[in-house]
């Protein structure tokens, strides 16, 4: 039977769950959670709820309620005293943080968003090993003694022989009582993802771009992870040139070059070439841009670069478009209309940061 | 009056010829050292309704000429920023400032090597249009007079 606590933790994680939900957009929005992931675990702030707690008062003084008073008396009996300086001008802080795994946060939004789960494709999977208790055996190192057991096997033998004295309860386990946990070693598959985030950095793509990047990137990585055991993220940045970068370089580096997304598109398929065999991964290029291209020409070289070389390769090529204070590039409309129908293609477009939960649907929606 | 004393004359009486076509076509005016070519959609006696602007010549390097635009023209007061510049592409963009912008429009000057080209774009929800911007005689020998002197070599004193 559950403890009394339990249901109360439940209740709570339910209630923690529906605040995070509802908010969901404005979390997904905002940098805070980016900010405050630590480990496996992210802070989400929700200040809303307030956790109910016993003060205990003082006994030597009567309740509330008791004894003679008069409309207007002070509860504890003290004559009232004028506080000094000023008031405040300023809100209290009441903010409650609450822990929320990655895996919860994953799921909260894999349900709002009602994102498919994502089908690995039945091509070779990796195959990990691991060690698993799965039963009780009569021998053993003594480090994997199970001692309940021992000690139950004990007492049996000692009720059975009609050497068990319940006035005297001693159990003394002998060789034959000695019980010890075995193992299994299983094989599992275990599906593999590459995650390859490709950015431009032109002169075009501003501080607000980035960010809206940034968020986007940091809750595609969460549910992808959230879907496979292995992933790994790589990335690139471009201008008129690309090259692989680490994360926080990613995320921070700014040029003022002109825009050729092919040098992209040509580094993407050099890393799949070289590290990710098709027949063993899972393959999810990710390009962000405003969409300005440099020349149709280039345009045009990214399209054959695609439908050549990278769709055959990859369980899903993602596209998606931020407008900057000069609107929407052309990028969208010449992939879209080159790659309509085509189920390995997403598009979306972000016009600010409140559009990036309808873009995560959009390009996660697809459940590949 | 333009440096180029001239090239107000020649403005105007390359753009009363072409006004007086039903479909005006694209204007050509030769400036000092330089090219222009204006795509008229429209020409009255005070202002033209111009498509696309082209100034032909290219001096320096692509770093020097975006600067120098961003710093000599003013299209219609809209101060210009260079939003990409890139020497090995050997061109650059440069548009209004967010904080310049009228109504969502702004105008983009793209420079290549062979010169400069000017169009007034707008911010739509489908992406961006392109449209005819409307502009005074003035204004517009200002503007051909700022992207030639930004794009052309200086005229030499000899000869």
């Amino acid at each position: 039977m559950p403890l009394n606590i339990d249901n109360d933790v439940h209740r709570f994680k339910q209630i923690v769950r529906g605040k995070v939900r509802r908010d969901l957009r404005k979390h997904m929005s905002s940098t805070e959670l980016i900010g405050k992931e630590q480990g496996k675990v992210v802070r989400v702030p929700l200040p809303q709820i307030g956790i109910p707690r016993f003060r205990y008062g003082d006994n030597q003084q009567g309740g509330i309620g008791q004894g003679q008073g008069d409309p207007g008396d002070p509860a504890d009996g003290q004559a009232g005293q004028p506080g000094q300086g000023q008031a405040g001008d300023q809100p209290g802080e009441h903010e409650l943080e609450v822990d929320v795994s990655l895996e919860e946060l994953a799921e909260i939004m894999g349900e709002e968003l009602a994102l498919p789960r994502i089908e690995p494709r039945g091509r070779k999977e990796i195959q990990s090993e691991r060690d698993k208790y799965t039963g009780i055996s009569k021998v053993g190192p003594e480090s994997l003694r199970h001692t309940r057991r021992t000690f139950r096997e004990a007492l049996k033998r000692q009720v059975a022989s009609g050497t068990w004295v319940p006035e005297d309860p001693r159990i003394v386990p002998v060789r034959e009582d000695k019980r010890y946990r075995s193992w299994k070693t299983k094989s599992e598959p275990q599906s593999s993802a590459v995650i390859l985030y490709m950015m431009d950095v032109s002169g075009s793509m501003g501080r607000e771009q980035k960010e809206i990047v940034r968020l986007e990137a940091f809750w595609i990585d969460l549910w992808l992870q959230h879907n496979y055991k292995n992933v790994q993220s790589r990335f690139i940045i471009h201008d008129a040139a690309a090259r692989e970068v680490d994360r926080d370089t990613f995320f921070r580096t700014k040029e003022s070059g002109g825009t050729l997304i092919s040098s992209a598109y040509k580094l993407c398929w050099e890393i799949i070439e070289a590290d990710y065999p098709p027949t063993d991964w899972n393959i999810y290029p990710f390009h962000f841009s405003d969409g300005d291209n440099w020349s149709k020409a280039d345009t045009q070289k990214c399209q054959e670069m695609l439908k050549e070389q990278i769709l055959p390769a990859v369980n899903q090529f993602s596209y998606a478009q931020v407008d900057s204070e000069y609107g929407s590039g052309q990028f969208y409309e010449d992939l879209k209309a080159a790659f309509t129908g085509d189920e390995r293609v997403t598009l979306s477009r972000v016009p600010d940061r409140e559009h990036i939960m309808d873009s995560i649907k959009e390009l996660l929606g697809k459940g590949r | 009056m333009s440096a180029d004393g001239a090239l107000r004359e020649r403005l105007d009486q390359a753009l009363d010829q072409a006004g007086a076509l039903d479909r005006p076509g694209v204007v050509q005016v030769d400036g000092a050292g330089y090219q222009a070519e204006i795509e008229a959609r429209r020409i009255e006696s005070i202002g033209v309704v111009v498509e696309r602007l082209r100034v032909s010549g290219a001096a320096g390097t692509v770093a020097e000429r975006a600067a120098a635009v961003a710093e000599g023209l003013r299209p219609q007061g809209e101060r210009l920023v260079p939003v990409e510049v890139d020497p090995t592409l050997g061109g650059a963009v440069l548009r209004t400032r967010p904080e310049d912008m009228q109504r969502g429009r702004f105008y983009q000057v793209e420079l290549d090597p062979a010169g400069a080209t000017v169009q007034r774009v707008r911010r739509a929800p489908e992406g961006r249009v392109v449209e005819p911007f409307a502009i005074t005689r003035d204004e517009l020998e200002r503007m051909i007079e700022g992207l030639g002197a930004a794009t052309a070599p200086p005229p030499s004193d000899e000869g």
